[in-house]
């Protein structure tokens, strides 16, 4: 394709050196700050390993972490079956103008910015002041949970803001992926007699499988970097119940002025990325083989089957 | 062509006297903003580009969480407008990096530009004698109150420890927050355990244990573990509401200033939004209250300038004297006086002659610090940024009730150990 390694160097040049400038030479740099113990001001001391070991035995840094995958898998386990279902029922509905309706309210809230949309829902959910409150007192003459206040639940309501704002992307991206099935395949099954449920299950589902590992991806990368929403709705608090990965980092980095930890934090919070990206993609190469054995499988004893109802 | 070259190079020297110098000014006071401090300098900013032509101000502002967050990031990276806003716990971190002009002799050379002394012992360098800022804004920190809410309910302003208790007492019994509190933001929590640690050992101990400096003025002392117990008490008695630690500044101010909440412990830059207030006619000052065998003054106010002005160092000779000019013009006599007007206390003396129109509230403020045997600046003036983040979780954790005194004080002494001696 290139008629020279020198062209295709010169192609890629502008991009590689945008992307050493402001991605590579950061990740180095946080690397080498984190093995120092610094204020931000004048030269560090070198510390080893001292930043991760201390990080590790941070009781935040571990809160952070189990956030992180209560929020991941609930994210997976809500977020992730309910845009595929929206996007499912709006290809059925396609192409009638109500579909391309649904696709736009669903939508909405991703276009708004997260500080807006976590600035709204903190109002809402306001115990002095809020509009569930006011409900709740007129209604049941309770002010009912406390969403933001209770340590035990406020990753939770945290979680269902982030699904009502993100839930349209993921949305988006399935309708995207539906819409590229074949249609014969849906047609060869309903002659075969196979409900909505059953193509869902045994076509759209299969057909669509990239398309939940990219969603998945997204939805894990989006945790790791959740910031604005913890930043504007709780502080991470109460009393640390709502701390992620990243809003500590900020703390201990920016208002805390300790750059080695928050550092090797970074470090850390990329190592899970990392980590996750490969999991994930395992997970994806893995399922269609076992897939494709247990058909070979079925098959094999369907054929046994077949042949010995013939003898 | 040489027709072309002169009127090119016309332009070039037009241009360049046109423009003479441009000062980046980044600070934390937004045009239109809350404080009296936006608009007394804008209008400062605006008279002096009119007086200065050869002088154009690049205006930075940003909120302050920004701005807190920003100015560091300049810091580290050496990278500093010409003149910016700092704060004192900043300048404890950055005072050996050598990036900020020394004031001492524009301070020598102008004994008229009126600067109170003292105002700058906060950005002072007790090892060089340098003072690197001028103060633009100072505070009280007292109580506001709401004297129909305590009348309502049979109730004087409380002046001891065993008297706050009962006033916390009826008004939950009454259904109303005793104090307006964001607990959601640390240093509000920390402004009540600052009075009370204040109160129980004296300024001098507490100074002294929150620099990290001597290392026996620990944080585990028998009068830390009394005041933070007492803070807890004042959780359990439901002084801070139900939502407290979910609550930020803003709804503990909301929730004062509409009649929920009786008492406020903020600073004296809310004047401007209580006389705005709904209740603005109950709102009354108070001192924080008397605690029984204490060893510190009992009256004390905390009482400083938060925020200063400085100079980067390192600037041209036409810049330097540009930054000073401005820097003058910005904390001059009239600038201060139209603070002072709005009910913000200054760094600057008033202009010879003048009779400001001062706010009811602010005179109590001043009532209150005539009666005061002392007064001292607050914890974030002197405090390193991450022991005040420690110290403002364990004031969550005590208001929560999941610690005690105890506990809180033995865990702030380890983090004061690893913070300032590196143990």
């Amino acid at each position: 394709m290139w008629k020279t390694r020198r062209d295709f160097w010169l192609f890629i040049l502008p991009g590689l050196s945008i992307y050493a400038v402001f991605f590579l030479f950061p990740i180095a740099q946080a690397l080498w700050y984190s093995l120092y113990q610094w204020s931000g001001f004048g030269s560090g001391k070198f510390v080893g390993l001292d930043n991760f070991i201390t990080l590790l035995s941070d009781i935040i840094v571990i809160i952070s972490i189990k956030n992180t995958l209560i929020f991941i898998l609930l994210s997976f386990t809500f977020m992730l079956p309910l845009s595929f279902l929206l996007a499912n029922s709006i290809a059925k509905l396609s192409p009638s103008p109500s579909a391309s309706f649904y696709s736009v309210v669903i939508f909405l809230p991703c276009i708004v910015a997260s500080v807006a949309v976590s600035q709204m829902w903190e109002i809402i959910l306001n115990r002095n002041f809020g509009v569930i409150t006011y409900f709740m007192l007129n209604l049941f003459g309770t002010k009912g949970p406390n969403w933001l206040g209770d340590e035990n639940l406020v990753m939770y309501t945290i979680i269902f803001v982030n699904t009502w704002q993100w839930t349209g992307l993921s949305m988006l991206i399935f309708s995207a992926a539906i819409k590229n099935v074949p249609k014969e395949l849906y047609d060869a099954a309903e002659i075969d007699g196979a409900g909505s449920l059953q193509q869902m299950i045994w076509i759209t589902v299969p057909m669509v499988s990239k398309t939940i590992m990219i969603n998945m991806l997204l939805i894990t990368f989006g945790t790791l970097r959740a910031f604005d929403i913890i930043f504007i709705m709780t502080d991470g608090g109460p009393l640390d119940a709502s701390q992620m990965p990243s809003f500590y980092m900020y703390l201990i980095t920016f208002k805390y002025l300790q750059f080695g930890p928050g550092s090797a934090l970074a470090v850390l919070i990329l190592l899970l990325a990392i980590i996750s990206y490969v999991g994930i993609r395992v997970i994806f190469l893995i399922i269609p083989i076992i897939v494709s054995a247990n058909a070979r499988a079925n098959q094999a004893a369907i054929m046994k089957y077949k042949k010995r109802l013939s003898q | 062509m040489r027709k072309i070259i002169g009127i090119v190079l016309a332009c070039f020297f037009y241009a360049t006297s046109t423009f003479g110098v441009t000062l980046d000014f980044y600070h934390l006071w937004p045009k239109g903003g809350p404080t009296i401090s936006d608009d007394c300098l804008w209008d400062g900013v605006e008279t002096f580009e009119a007086e200065n032509s050869d002088i154009k101000i690049n205006w930075m502002p940003d909120p302050v969480d920004q701005w807190d967050v920003k100015i560091k990031a300049m810091y580290s990276a050496g990278k500093l407008p010409h003149v910016f806003a700092t704060q004192p716990a900043d300048f404890q971190s950055f005072k050996d990096a050598q990036l900020v002009r020394k004031l001492n002799d524009v301070i020598a050379d102008d004994p008229d530009w009126g600067i109170i002394p003292g105002s700058h012992k906060t950005i002072y360098n007790p090892d060089d004698g340098g003072i690197y800022g001028i103060a633009f804004s100072g505070y009280f920190e007292l109580i506001y109150y709401n004297q129909k809410l305590f009348d309502e309910n049979g109730l004087e302003y409380p002046k001891t420890w065993d008297e706050l208790l009962n006033v916390v007492d009826t008004f939950v019994d009454a259904g109303i927050i005793p104090f307006a509190t964001g607990g959601k933001d640390g240093w509000i929590v920390s402004i009540q355990s600052h009075y009370l640690m204040d109160r129980e050992v004296g300024f001098d101990y507490f100074y002294d244990s929150l620099m990290g400096g001597k290392r026996e003025n620990t944080w585990d002392n028998p009068g830390y573990i009394r005041a933070f117990d007492r803070l807890a008490k004042l959780a359990k008695h439901g002084a801070f509401g139900d939502n407290v630690l979910a609550n930020g500044y803003g709804d503990g101010a909301s929730l004062f200033y509409s009649g929920q909440a009786a008492m406020f412990l903020m600073g004296s830059w809310e004047i401007n939004s209580a006389k705005d207030s709904e209740n603005a006619e109950h709102i009354r000052m108070g001192n924080y209250v008397s605690i029984p065998g204490g060893q510190g003054d009992q009256t004390a106010v905390t009482r400083g300038y938060g925020k200063s002005f400085a100079i980067r160092a390192g600037l041209s000779d036409e810049e330097d004297k540009a930054a000073v000019k401005f820097l003058k013009h910005i904390t001059s006599k009239e600038v201060s006086l139209c603070q002072l007007e709005g009910g913000e206390l200054t760094g600057t003396i008033l202009p010879e002659g003048a009779t400001p129109d001062v706010p009811r509230l602010m005179i109590e403020h001043f009532d209150i610090f005539d009666n005061a045997k002392s007064s001292w600046a607050a914890y974030g003036e002197f405090t390193l940024p991450a022991m005040y983040g420690e110290w403002n979780k364990m004031g969550q954790q005590l208001m929560a009730g999941k610690i005690d005194g105890k506990e809180a004080a033995r865990y702030l002494e380890e983090q004061r150990l690893k913070i300032h001696f590196n143990e």
